[in-house]
């Protein structure tokens, strides 16, 4: 239960409150999740994030900066963002949570529904710290670097115009996610990344390896996942969607590939 | 517990309160009379509660009301000006996009921003699906409340027919 918010004005505030207040604070940006009622958060402390200047969304040198208080709408609605990511937040059906939910925050969350991961995973984003370490977006998932005691400032999408097609299966938008999943062609590289049948949204490197497609590809994402049987499926229904998803997925972006050299 | 102090427009009317850290905005703005804010799912899924923050609209029962400071807020109470409903409010209305009323209130607002936005546009109805998602409704189907956005558009938003608001191209 917040007993204090403070709002420091810089990022190194910010990580000095953190380390005064140590467990019994929270970072807190667009609050979506740590003001809802079954995630609210039960710290006493809530250090805002909202003055930082956390919210911009800067190119440079080919790779695209996004700060961690950048909203879910902003990113839709800025052009610079990659379409597979806009798309990806659109999956958060409601237009008044993306305004207020952020990239940050969708990431540190660690939330059983993580739809906007597999996009970031795929384009193999990586994580800004406040101190200047970059991470991968994998490592930080795994938890080498806990977000509650470093402060997450960004995210870095290297190759922001690299191929990449999403998707979310669910029985209606505002339904629960069975799974959403990414793939994206570095070259003739896959990247393909899942979450939803998972424990929590990753690369699958293995079938990556193997540079499936189509039914060959299906048949390994079933098999490489770890469903759960509960209200959202079958065990059987989602490792058969998971493969369906991916596969449709890469020849959609195989389609897409061989649209644009007809073109040229 | 520390209060803090916290000043804001709230449908025309400066205002200064202390709060509480953990009072989320929906319960400050019931607690000072404006009912049409409704609490309902509490995790920012329904809209019941929505109103516009400096425009833009957002869950009150998700969004705490210090970080209301220094912020324009807008609900429906406030739409109506001389006793007279707003434009998108009689689309509503004319439309019969209102049935058990209880998610209205958050519809309107959400309804008045996108009005505001694509002013002097044409508007598709899966636009404005699209634009409304995130505002639920279990009586009326959706139907009617696109009809009453294509509605408000049409009546020249923010023109309560009175004249006055300096919107209307022939004022």
């Amino acid at each position: 239960m917040i007993e204090q918010f403070l709002k420091p004005a810089s990022v190194d505030e910010a990580i000095r409150l953190k380390s005064q207040y140590k467990d019994e604070a929270v970072f807190m940006a667009g609050g979506s999740k740590l003001n809802a009622t079954p995630t609210r958060t039960d710290k006493k402390v809530a250090i805002s994030l909202a003055g930082l200047g956390l919210n911009e969304i800067k190119e440079q040198g080919g790779q695209l900066h996004i700060g961690a208080t950048v909203s879910l709408q902003q990113l839709i609605d800025d052009p610079r963002t990659p379409p597979a990511l806009r798309e990806a937040a659109g999956f958060i059906y409601s237009r008044n949570v993306r305004n207020q939910a952020t990239l940050g925050g969708e990431m540190c969350a660690r939330q059983e529904e993580a739809v906007l991961l597999p996009v970031l995973l795929a384009m193999e984003a990586r994580v800004v710290f406040a101190d200047g370490q970059v991470s991968e977006l994998e490592s930080f998932l795994d938890g080498v670097r806990n977000s509650s005691a470093s402060l997450v400032i960004g995210v870095i999408l290297p190759e922001p115009d690299r191929p990449c097609a999403t998707r979310k299966i669910a029985r209606s938008a505002a339904g629960l996610t069975v799974l959403s999943a990414a793939v994206a062609l570095n070259g003739e590289v896959q990247r393909i990344a899942i979450e939803g049948v998972v424990p929590r949204a990753v690369r699958l490197r293995e079938v990556e390896k193997k540079g499936l497609a189509e039914v060959p590809l299906e048949l390994a994402v079933s098999e490489a996942v770890a469903p759960r049987d509960d209200v959202r499926g079958s065990v059987a229904y989602k490792r058969y969607i998971a493969g369906v998803v991916v596969a449709d997925l890469l020849a959609d972006l195989l389609a897409d590939r061989q649209q644009m050299t007809k073109e040229k | 517990m520390n209060m803090t102090p916290i000043q804001c427009t709230i449908n025309g009317q400066a205002r200064e309160f202390q709060v509480d850290p953990r009072t989320s905005l929906l319960e400050l703005l019931r607690s000072q009379g404006l009912t049409s804010v409704k609490q309902a799912c509490a995790v920012g899924e329904c809209g019941a509660c929505t109103v516009l923050i400096d425009g833009t609209p957002i869950d009150t029962c998700i969004y705490l009301a210090v970080w209301a400071n220094g912020k324009t807020i807008r609900s429906a109470e406030g739409e109506v000006r001389d006793g007279v409903i707003s434009s998108v409010q009689q689309a509503y209305v004319d439309t019969g996009a209102v049935q058990c009323g209880f998610c209205t209130p958050g519809l309107v607002m959400t309804t008045t921003a996108l009005v505001e936005k694509y002013r002097g546009q044409q508007l598709c109805r899966d636009t404005i699906r699209r634009e409304l998602a995130g505002n639920l409704c279990r009586c009326t189907g959706y139907e009617k409340v696109i009809d009453a956005v294509l509605a408000s558009v049409d009546n020249k938003p923010g023109c309560n027919g009175q004249g006055g608001c300096g919107r209307c191209e022939d004022e």
